[in-house]
């Protein structure tokens, strides 16, 4: 630290900022590859397959074979196309995508840039992705790709509205946009005082819109191979193609840190420290037989329970964990349930979700002021409902 | 569209969203791959399978059951097969000099099985007809001959050829055509028909069978018309009809307690 506090101030954001940024793609490469597995296997398992299998011990290392043969596969520049836009597009793409990540608390303070303004920097980033949809879709001037990016757009926007809205719930509880503040308001409610219980309704619309946001099946309209090629990436090969998956994969995981965060309390866990105090706690009979080894346990969990490093491995653990949850479900339901059609999908967002979430608003409002409003009143209604609303809200 | 109607509709989806994930997870969770791993492992393949046509041999004496009638070319919707001949002048029989099957080109429609007169042609099992150029794909007489000795069996012996009971569009299984008379170490199978009054010297399976039929023959005519081959079936059956037979005195047994 001495030597990097003699560094001249600009050099030190320089420096972090690559630091970070170099991180962050490596982090977001090491997520794509296990997301690609799984996504793989877990369409083999519902389909009753073994998915790869000859790669590695159970295929494992399959996607490294992916990436390397899209690596040196011929990159075909078609003749028509609109040079710039079809060249930059796929990148595009894989920047928002790998953006997302740099918000997500891994900790306390172990974050690359808490942004007071978070949730709408997640709406910014998500609607650079439309965008890279649309160029890819236009600068390929081809029919197919053209028909995937307009759905693409059209859904990217209707979605991105509602999405933002079904977050609007947790920020009124959380009293902040920082995605660091929204953790610790969780962690203050308590023992599994995650925004999931109380921003049930809220959760639900944000699952939906951010699958559509994702373009994830049932809602991969963009890319319905059956109807357009591979929408708006019909053109592209070799690692361009490959950026579009990256970018696909990448902002997956980030969605799922971003869920996990927002309704799943982020990285707040029991820690190695605490754990260990606990396990100490119940050798030792709850003070009932208080035996040397019981003693030993919980002094060494109260002695690690300060180390910094020993607490951000275990937010990383459990951020991993949540997140690696939700992608599990995602995959989950890209399994399980058909494509739906273009004008059942703007119904179900502006017909059915928006209202919702806007609903859920009102709601959240309406039962916050309540609480605040009787919150210590005795009330005769009993003080063990006034508890639960307490709880809840 | 009221309140209630719209909660129901919303109600309605979670529901059958629901129902469509459990049973994809008891699918991921409960029910193992049916997955063969097929180079190391082969499925087995149903008895209607149609694989490569393949030319039978008569085991008992080695001679090929093609009489060179072109039946089969003939019936060949693709036209793959080939066939040159000439006649043997002594015997006056066809002698087939080529047959080859184009396989790059054949459709597997077992058109040429059906149409064969002599019961000489059936679909094999094999399918693994993968090769790295194309011409290779073109099967000689001598392929298909020896692809066709694990269908092959020992024919009786008669004046003309019949056709077999079993109709060609029932597909054949396997015979009993045993290591020995697929190896074919002595260069025995697949010759051209032999001379008129030539005895074939027999491979030593069949020559205990034509022993018996001939000290059957001399003494008593009445079990000649029951060769070796059918003898030995029944040996099979006798274990197979043990346990039958246990079972029935078990079911007696059974019903004779109270
Ligand atoms: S299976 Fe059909 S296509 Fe093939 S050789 Fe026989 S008749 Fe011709
Ligand atoms: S129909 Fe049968 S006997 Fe006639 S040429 Fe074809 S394979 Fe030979």
């Amino acid at each position: 630290m001495e030597w990097w506090n003699s560094l001249p101030p600009t050099a030190q954001v320089w420096l972090g900022g690559i630091l970070k940024g170099s991180l962050i793609l490596v982090w977001g490469l090491l997520n794509f590859a296990i997301c690609l597995m799984l996504e793989r296997k877990i369409s083999a398992w519902i389909q009753n397959r073994v998915g790869p299998w000859r790669v590695g011990l159970w295929g494992w290392i399959q996607p490294i074979a992916d990436l390397i043969k899209l690596w040196v596969k011929e990159y075909i520049h078609p003749n028509n196309v609109d040079k710039w836009l079809y060249l930059i597009a796929p990148f595009i793409g894989f920047v928002t995508a790998n953006l997302v990540w740099l918000i997500v608390p891994f900790g306390d303070k172990f974050i690359a840039t808490d942004l007071e303004i978070g949730i709408i920097f997640i709406a910014a980033v998500t609607g650079y992705d439309v965008i890279a949809t649309f160029m890819a879709g236009w600068g390929s001037n081809n029919k197919y790709s053209l028909l995937g990016a307009m759905r693409g757009a059209a859904q990217l926007i209707s979605y991105e509205i509602t999405m933002v809205m079904s977050l609007i719930g947790v920020v009124m509880m959380a009293g902040s946009l920082r995605l660091s503040d929204i953790v610790l308001a969780q962690q203050e409610r308590g023992f599994l005082g995650w925004f999931l219980f109380p921003q049930a309704i809220g959760f639900i619309v944000y699952l939906i819109a951010s699958l559509a946001e994702l373009n994830r099946a049932p809602f991969d309209l963009a890319e319905a191979e059956q109807e357009l090629v591979a929408g708006h990436h019909t053109e592209y090969s070799g690692m361009r193609w490959a950026m579009f998956m990256l970018a696909e994969y990448i902002h997956l995981a980030a969605w799922s840190a971003i869920a996990a965060t927002l309704f799943l309390g982020g990285w707040s866990g029991p820690t190695l420290g605490q754990v260990a105090a606990g396990l100490g706690n119940v050798l030792n009979g709850f003070g009932a037989f208080v035996n040397p080894v019981g003693t030993a346990v919980a002094d060494w969990g109260m002695s690690i329970m300060g180390s910094t490093v020993l607490n951000w491995i275990a937010g990383v653990f459990w951020l991993v964990l949540k997140t690696y949850f939700f992608i599990f479900l995602a995959m989950w339901i890209r399994w399980t349930l058909p494509r739906v059609r273009i004008d059942q999908l703007m119904d179900l967002g502006w017909k059915f979700l928006l209202p919702v979430s806007l609903f859920n608003i009102f709601l959240t409002g309406t039962l916050r002021y309540v609480a605040v409003t009787f919150d210590g009143l005795p009330i005769s209604i009993g003080s063990f409902t006034m508890r639960l609303l307490g709880w809840w809200l | 569209m009221g309140v209630t109607n719209f909660v129901g509709e919303a109600w309605r989806t979670g529901k059958s969203i629901a129902t469509g994930l459990k049973i994809t997870f008891r699918e991921m969770m409960f029910r193992p791959a049916i997955t063969v791993f097929y180079p190391d492992q082969r499925d087995e393949v149903p008895p209607w399978f149609r694989g490569i046509p393949v030319l039978k041999t008569d085991l008992r004496t080695g001679e090929y059951k093609c009489t060179s009638c072109m039946q089969c070319a003939q019936a060949c919707p693709v036209n793959v097969i080939t066939i040159e001949w000439h006649q043997d002048p002594e015997t006056r029989k066809k002698v087939c000099d080529r047959f080859a099957i184009d396989m790059s080109r054949c459709m597997l429609c077992n058109f040429c099985v059906e149409a064969c007169p002599f019961d000489s042609l059936v679909m094999g099992y094999d399918y693994e007809l993968c090769k790295v150029d194309p011409e290779n794909l073109v099967f000689e007489f001598e392929d298909l001959l020896r692809l066709g000795l694990k269908y092959s069996s020992a024919e009786e012996p008669g004046p003309k050829a019949k056709r077999s009971e079993t109709p060609p569009w029932v597909f054949h299984g396997l015979t009993n055509a045993t290591e020995d008379d697929i190896q074919d170490v002595r260069g025995y199978l697949g010759r051209p028909p032999l001379p008129k009054g030539y005895e074939p010297e027999l491979k030593p399976q069949f020559q205990q069978k034509q022993a018996e039929d001939e000290t059957a023959a001399t003494v008593e005519p009445e079990p000649a018309a029951k060769p070796a081959a059918e003898a030995k079936p029944e040996a099979e059956a006798k274990p197979a009809a043990a346990p039958a037979a246990q079972a029935g005195s078990t079911d007696r047994e059974e019903a004779g307690q109270p």
